[in-house]
């Protein structure tokens, strides 16, 4: 069991400086791209890799933040009757959608894995003046697909342990979805 | 296999694993990946690395994260308050009072932030307290803020017109442009039956009695200066040409940003949240682009689209039918998901039929938003009620049960059918601007 959680909270920080990555992703996006217009307009220069660089950076966003977007629970799902479902049958549906999940991640895994590999054997390069050699940027999927099949492996673990004995850290491990500070405190002030 | 088959079979798995509440991402790709399976397609395994690459490394979409961004930085920087305020300074006095300021307040707010859940939170929070105690009609408040917070997603910037936009290879900044006149028709229909509901009975909401001096409204336009500035730059800058809808998302951001160091509201936990809920609502939105896209594929390869495109047109369908057709499935769709997973879930298979029959596009995207709006206030899973109901609980209004929000909400579902058959007759409202770009 202290495995298990010590492995969570690895997983834990992994997810969390994914987060970062992407939060940091975004700013990068938010400067180039506000930089490129400014100067564009204002003394008709480009940058011209602005573009390029912003698509790898929404690749990089969306792999590195997509298992914390998971263990804080913000991934959409239909849950007007999973959220009904209780004990013994909820469990064991948790399990099949873990399983379902875990050979879809593993299956992307692989052949991201594949395409990567053939960028790099073939020494693909981006057309640009960058001349950026693909497996470069590629390699953000593989990374996050990996963090995220290890997360999805936890949870997994965590919920057929969960049918055998109820745990206080099985429990902390399925409930990562926990709201990590959320303020719904919009700062308003109702002067009329 | 035979394609209908194919197709029937398809839709069981994906509707088994999406109630048993899987995530939606996962229950997109996990279908088409088993569909890869079933037609043995080794050509499409090999595609699965480039198709997330081709899909993800995305200019248009890189707007996502940045609009949101920006929605998320307005959210917390206390303009709401302040903009409520401001228009209530100009339409006050109008008949029905605080309640054409919600829906106006909620329209910009919602258009701005991108959320209409947080708009509701955050004007429903400010409004509702003060209207409860004027003794405004409880059914016309709660619709009001309810009904107003969906005009957001019409308005631009909207994250269902980024998605449709791109499922579907159409230009981002026409939409958004498409979206203008409809979203003000819609709040000016909504607006007219407040109007009218409290010219036949007064009692509904009083009359504001507050003085409103040439001082007050000058202040008014202060305060509301702020997001009509952001919505001008951005619209402003798209229609003219200077910017992509991507580049006047980052310029959003930048602005917001400037706003709350102005405002002096930036600070470092406030910044680190906006952040975190930008990663987390973008990385969710954008993930499900991935199993969306291997459905794109999934159509393609096996052949469904061509098979269900030549089945449908044989059908003879008139186009009115089939759009009414579409509204039946979209409002079923709407009362058990989220609008945006309604795009990712349709488009794949309807595009092509849809293009067949000749319907324009761009009307088409307007059409599908508006179908969103109208998922967000239906029951079970309109979260715009749920939402609400907690904001009216907040305020310590305990004897309202969610029915009661349902049904304050019904005129707004109403009226929004009613701006689909206004587009209908006149589809110009949406595509006038678009084409004189």
């Amino acid at each position: 069991m202290k495995i298990l959680k010590m492995t969570n909270e690895i997983i834990g920080k992994l997810a969390l400086i994914g987060a970062l990555l992407a939060g940091v992703g975004v700013i990068c996006m938010m400067i180039l791209v506000g930089l490129d217009v400014v100067l564009r307009n204002l003394m008709n220069i480009s940058i011209m890799i602005s573009d390029e660089i912003s698509g790898y950076l929404l690749v990089a966003f969306i792999f590195f933040g997509v298992t914390f977007a998971m263990r804080t629970g913000a991934l959409l799902r239909i849950d007007f009757i999973y959220s009904k479902m209780r004990g013994y049958f909820k469990h064991i549906v948790d399990i099949i959608l873990y399983v379902v999940t875990l050979a879809y991640t593993l299956i992307l895994l692989k052949y991201s894995f594949i395409f990567v590999q053939n960028s790099f054997n073939f020494k693909t390069t981006s057309n640009s003046m960058l001349r950026v050699p693909m497996w470069i940027p590629q390699s953000v999927i593989v990374i996050g697909l990996f963090v995220l099949a290890l997360q999805i492996s936890i949870s997994l673990i965590a919920s057929i342990l969960t049918l055998f004995k109820e745990d206080n850290v099985l429990q902390s491990i399925l409930s990562n979805e926990e709201d990590d500070g959320e303020d719904q405190d919009f700062g308003e002030e109702a002067v009329f | 296999m035979e394609w209908g088959l194919l197709f029937i079979s398809f839709l069981i798995v994906l509707f088994a694993l999406l109630f048993a509440g899987q995530w939606i991402a996962f229950a997109l790709g996990t279908c088409s990946i088993i569909g890869f399976y079933v037609i043995g397609s080794g050509v499409a395994f090999n595609s699965i690395g480039n198709v997330i690459w081709k899909n993800t490394n995305s200019l248009t979409l890189t707007a996502i994260p940045l609009f949101i961004f920006m929605g998320e930085i307005i959210l917390r920087s206390g303009i709401s308050g302040k903009f409520y305020n401001g228009v209530t300074a100009w339409i006050g006095k109008l008949p029905g009072g605080l309640l054409h300021s919600n829906i106006v307040a909620c329209a910009f707010f919602a258009a701005i932030t991108g959320s209409s859940v947080a708009t509701a939170a955050a004007i429903g929070s400010v409004a509702i307290p003060e209207q409860e105690k004027r003794g405004y009609n409880r059914k016309l408040v709660y619709g009001s803020i309810g009904g107003g917070g969906t005009l957001g997603i019409l308005i631009p910037p909207s994250i269902p017109f980024i998605i449709y936009g791109v499922l579907t290879e159409q230009s981002v900044a026409r939409l958004f442009m498409a979206g203008i006149i409809p979203g003000v028709v819609l709040a000016l229909i909504f607006m007219a039956f407040i109007f009218i509901r409290v010219k036949l009975n007064k009692s509904l909401a009083p009359h504001y009695e507050d003085k409103i001096t040439w001082s007050i409204r000058f202040k008014g336009l202060i305060d509301m200066f702020p997001l009509i500035f952001l919505i001008g730059i951005i619209l402003g800058g798209i229609y003219l040409g200077v910017m992509t809808p991507t580049e006047a998302a980052a310029i959003g951001a930048i602005f917001s940003i400037g706003l709350c160091l102005f405002y002096r509201t930036l600070n470092f936990k406030m910044f680190k949240t906006a952040l975190e809920n930008t990663v987390k609502t973008s990385c969710m939105v954008l993930f499900i682009i991935v199993g969306a896209s291997f459905l794109s594929y999934l159509m393609v390869v096996s052949g469904i689209n061509r098979e269900l495109t030549t089945w449908v047109v044989a059908q003879n369908f008139s186009i009115s039918g089939f759009l009414i057709l579409l509204v039946v499935i979209y409002f079923i769709l709407g009362c058990l998901m989220d609008g945006n997973a309604m795009i990712f879930l349709t488009m794949p298979v309807l595009w092509p039929i849809i293009v067949q029959m000749g319907i324009n596009p761009i009307w088409f995207g307007v059409f599908l938003v508006i179908m969103i709006e109208l998922a967000q206030i239906t029951p079970p899973v309109g979260l715009n009620l749920f939402v609400l109901h907690g904001v009216v609980r907040k305020t310590g209004i305990k004897d309202i049960g969610i029915g009661y929000i349902i049904m304050s909400c019904l005129p707004y579902f109403l009226l929004l059918l009613l701006m689909l058959l206004i587009i209908s007759i006149f589809p110009g409202l949406a595509t006038w601007l678009p084409a004189n770009m």
